[in-house]
């Protein structure tokens, strides 16, 4: 819940009453005032409480109205939020997230606080919070992850930003990706298309890391004639090796070049010892695939997958984890809380071909 | 004797390509010099092209047993059963190009209806069926005959192939059983119509519908397809008439129909790629252009201008128009009956020299200025540059001048030959056997530039990897199991032309 003061708007006498309300619509932020609508009588409400302790008895009337307001307005948005989002409603929603829901504008939250009267004098204790230590970003996309596996698995939407500002090109997430799933030569799953920019000398480099976009309508999965590619019920788009005949038109389908072909080679083929690194199974999807004597995933076409396995198992896609520059977030686009949602509704946001209706959720942020 | 050879070299070279589906079941797609960027090579490309060639051989013998072209008649069992192989062979190509071969039978136990390629997949096997019981229906009389008048080794598979269907005796039961085997084959034939359109137009849906590709992507694409089938199919029909149908009466003049015709669809095609290609260049949006660049001055720019135009439309057409306004040197039919079957070689005393015309003036000319144009550009330092093609050091109309100026060459010495030496009924052939080869470069040429420009910029920089690469030649293996695949579907086509009946035993016997 925001900690922010309540902006101290003190009406003067002087000024009419319908003025002032206007004039702290204007004024006021958005937080400040759903903050004021929706202070717990518990916590803020109590240290009013206190600091007004011996105020005169109308104030406790205000207090008590106040909450009043406070129920009424959260039973408002309860309401609100029920008929727009059935699916958020099955849950229980903390109050911030309901305002957020139900009264996107504010506008709500401002009729409500220009009804409630002002205790005279607002504790200016209430105001000296500390600024709040900003918390490790791989820990909050932590959190978000493990509280996106809390809910049903219909109800996730994983979602990558990647933050192009932040990305200095070093293919750390491409090597990690290799390791983690184990690909064999002339498969990979996040290259990092890298671009000149200007004339020599005057010349930049722009780095644009490409894992599979996982399209919210993905052009790969109609065209596979096996039914071996679709979409999870959280939105990635899997393949599943066990089916997939090989016919590479999937390949051909995909805009953004994500699938590769796993030809059945080694990097150490050919030499004396085929090293031992190189028959180690990979566990996407869950399962543990062996490419010895040519059993899937040879024969298959793969791609990038979001790091399922590890999804599911509280951690992190491996790229999000090893970027070195913190260029890469990712978590569940489906909860308002999470970072990756914080950052893909900013209108600084692109997605790769947007005009092909494919609606990837790889968000680049610029 | 020459039978002989033919088998002999034939099937040595079904067991190379045996041997390559060994190596290819063994060893996997790593035998390929595909990428995962390039992901359809040559085995696609001849898949699409025996599709083709099945399709339009069908929709040819439907010329003949629904819109009743009876002069065509005497090529209506060898359409259908150039379709039948063809089509085989276009499902063996497509199988092989597969990377689990042994999950095919996926395509019915797990259909996905919203797939081209599973839609196509379903269609191939209607349309095979249709195609065997037009074949049977068309044949079951001759059949049954060579069932019961045949002793020894074939016998059985005569009695086997005949279904135990009897012709009858009676005229009136006779002729009740070829009014029926006519409304069969009309309406297998009318149904046959859009299946085959299915067949070959969904073939080219198949790459119509990648949005990714811009360069497939889009409504003309299955119209070239099916065009191009069209033509591929007749000219197929044309080589094979002319190479190994029945010298009779009408035997020049049933060639000259499907060789016109060969000739129509192939400028329909010559239109439609214009067409593609004027739109697809005039707006200079990247993605097209550098395909149609690719193609026209690529480095396998070749393929289109050899291959594409010179084959499958210069050539065919010089020799078309040469042969249809010569003179036939044939002996008259009755001759043929009389018992001298080959048309007399070289100048028989009877055929006169012709004086030498304005046109072969005018070949000869054109030869002799393009012949000594190569060999300028052949010893000046430009030429690497311009046979590399696409290079910034040349203006793109001098790369595409000496295409064009060899194209000229081509059609000169055509032009040339055809006037003073062979029959009509041999550049007839020929113009069938060229066409038929230069489709493989139409479908080659549709199949690799899709691929050959990258779906992000600088993707192809990314990541540094055999297999990561937009360049791509078919390997040794590649061609080796083309050309014996190919080779042992011939070898099952020509034992099947000699055992059944394609022209009809009464034919046969006058």
């Amino acid at each position: 819940m925001a900690e922010q003061p309540i902006p101290d708007q003190q009406p003067t006498p002087e000024q009419p009453e319908n003025a002032r309300a206007s004039s702290r619509r204007q004024f006021l932020r958005r937080a400040g005032l759903v903050a004021a609508v929706l202070v717990p009588a518990g916590v803020a409400g109590g240290a009013l409480g206190t600091a007004a302790a011996s105020a005169a008895p109308s104030q406790e009337m205000a207090a008590a109205e106040r909450e009043a307001l406070r129920q009424r307005f959260l039973d408002e948005a309860r309401a609100a939020v029920q008929a727009a989002h059935p699916l958020a409603a099955s849950e229980q929603l903390p109050e911030a997230a309901l305002a957020n829901l139900a009264d996107p504008t504010g506008q709500r939250a401002v009729k409500l606080q220009a009804a409630v009267p002002r205790p005279a004098a607002a504790p200016r204790q209430a105001a000296q919070v500390a600024p709040p230590v900003q918390q490790n970003v791989l820990v909050r996309m932590q959190q978000d992850l493990q509280r996106a596996l809390q809910k049903p698995i219909e109800q996730r939407r994983w979602a990558m930003a990647i933050d192009l500002r932040k990305c200095i090109g070093c293919s750390a997430c491409t090597v990690a990706c290799k390791a983690e799933n184990k690909l064999p030569p002339g498969v990979v799953y996040r290259p990092v298309v890298e671009e000149e920019v200007g004339t020599y000398p005057n010349v930049s480099r722009r780095f644009t890391p490409r894992p599979c976009m996982q399209c919210e309508n993905p052009p790969c999965v109609p065209v596979c004639p096996v039914s071996a590619t679709y979409q999870r019920p959280d939105g990635i788009v899997e393949i599943d090796y066990n089916a997939c005949i090989g016919c590479r038109y999937c390949i051909a389908a995909c805009p953004y070049g994500a699938r590769t072909f796993d030809w059945g080679e080694n990097y150490t083929s050919g030499t004396p010892r085929l090293e031992a690194y190189e028959q180690k199974v990979s566990f996407e999807y869950g399962q543990s695939w062996s490419r010895e004597n040519g059993q899937s995933p040879v024969g298959n076409v793969r791609k990038c997958q979001f790091c399922v396995h590890r999804l599911e198992a509280g951690m992190l896609p491996a790229c999000t984890t090893t970027c070195v520059g913190g260029a890469t977030y990712f978590g569940d686009a489906n909860d308002p809380r999470s970072l990756v949602s914080e950052l893909i509704s900013r209108p600084n946001t692109m997605r790769l071909k947007e005009e092909l209706g494919t609606r990837p959720k790889v968000y680049y942020v610029l | 004797m020459k039978k002989t050879v033919y088998y002999l070299v034939i099937v040595a070279l079904s067991l190379l390509g045996l041997w390559a589906l060994w190596v290819r079941v063994e060893q996997g797609m790593k035998v390929t010099a595909l990428t995962s960027y390039i992901s359809w090579g040559l085995w696609v490309s001849v898949y699409i092209y025996f599709i083709g060639l099945s399709a339009g051989s069908f929709l040819l013998s439907t010329m003949i047993y629904v819109f009743r072209m009876h002069q065509l008649e005497r090529v209506g069992r060898m359409a259908l059963l150039t379709a039948l192989f063809s089509l085989g062979a276009g499902l063996l190509f497509i199988w092989v190009d597969l990377g689990h071969l042994e999950r095919f039978w996926e395509i019915f136990t797990r259909p996905h209806f919203t797939s081209m390629m599973a839609i196509e997949s379903y269609l191939y096997l209607v349309y095979m069926a249709l195609i065997l019981a037009e074949l049977w229906l068309l044949m079951r009389d001759d059949l049954a005959t060579l069932r019961d008048k045949t002793v020894g080794w074939r016998r059985p598979l005569y009695r086997l192939l005949a279904l135990g269907y009897r012709t009858a005796t009676a005229p009136a039961a006779r002729q009740k059983q070829v009014e029926q085997a006519r409304w069969w084959i009309t309406a297998l034939g009318i149904l046959g119509i859009p299946t085959a359109v299915g067949v070959h137009g969904g073939t080219g849906a198949i790459f119509a519908v990648a949005i990714a590709r811009p360069y497939w992507n889009g409504g003309l694409f299955p119209i070239v397809f099916l065009v191009s089938a069209l033509a591929s199919g007749a000219a197929l029909v044309t080589f094979l008439y002319a190479a190994f149908g029945p010298r009779v009466a009408e035997f020049l003049q049933v060639l000259k129909g499907v060789a016109n015709l060969t000739i129509l669809f192939i400028g329909i095609d010559l239109l439609l790629l214009l067409s593609e290609a004027v739109t697809g260049l005039y707006g200079g949006v990247p993605s097209h252009v550098e395909v149609f660049n690719a193609i026209f001055q690529g480095p396998f720019a070749f393929v289109f201008w050899l291959g594409q135009l010179g084959l499958a439309a210069v050539v065919p057409i010089v020799a078309v128009s040469i042969a249809l306004t010569r003179q036939p040197r044939l002996p008259h039919p009755q001759a043929i009956l009389a018992g001298h079957p080959a048309p007399p070689r070289g100048n028989a005393p009877t055929a006169r020299r012709r004086p030498v015309g304005a046109l072969t003036l005018a070949s000869l000319a054109i030869v002799a200025v393009v012949v000594a144009g190569d060999a300028l550009v052949l010893s000046s330092q430009r030429a690497p540059v311009l046979l590399a093609a696409s290079s910034p050091e040349l203006p793109v109309l001098s790369t595409i001048g000496f295409w064009v100026a060899q194209l000229a060459l081509v059609a000169g010495v055509v032009a040339l030959l055809a006037q003073r030496w062979g029959s009509p009924h041999f550049w007839l052939g020929l113009a069938g056997l060229s066409t038929v080869a230069g489709i493989l470069a139409v479908r080659v040429n549709i199949v690799i530039p899709g691929f050959v420009v990258p779906v992000l910029e600088h993707l192809n920089h990314a990541y540094q990897d055999p297999r990561l690469r937009y360049t791509y030649f078919p390997n040794g293996l590649e061609w080796a199991s083309t050309v014996g695949l190919v080779a042992l579907i011939v070898f099952l086509f020509s034992l099947a032309y000699e055992l059944l009946p394609i022209y009809g035993l009464e034919e046969k016997a006058r």
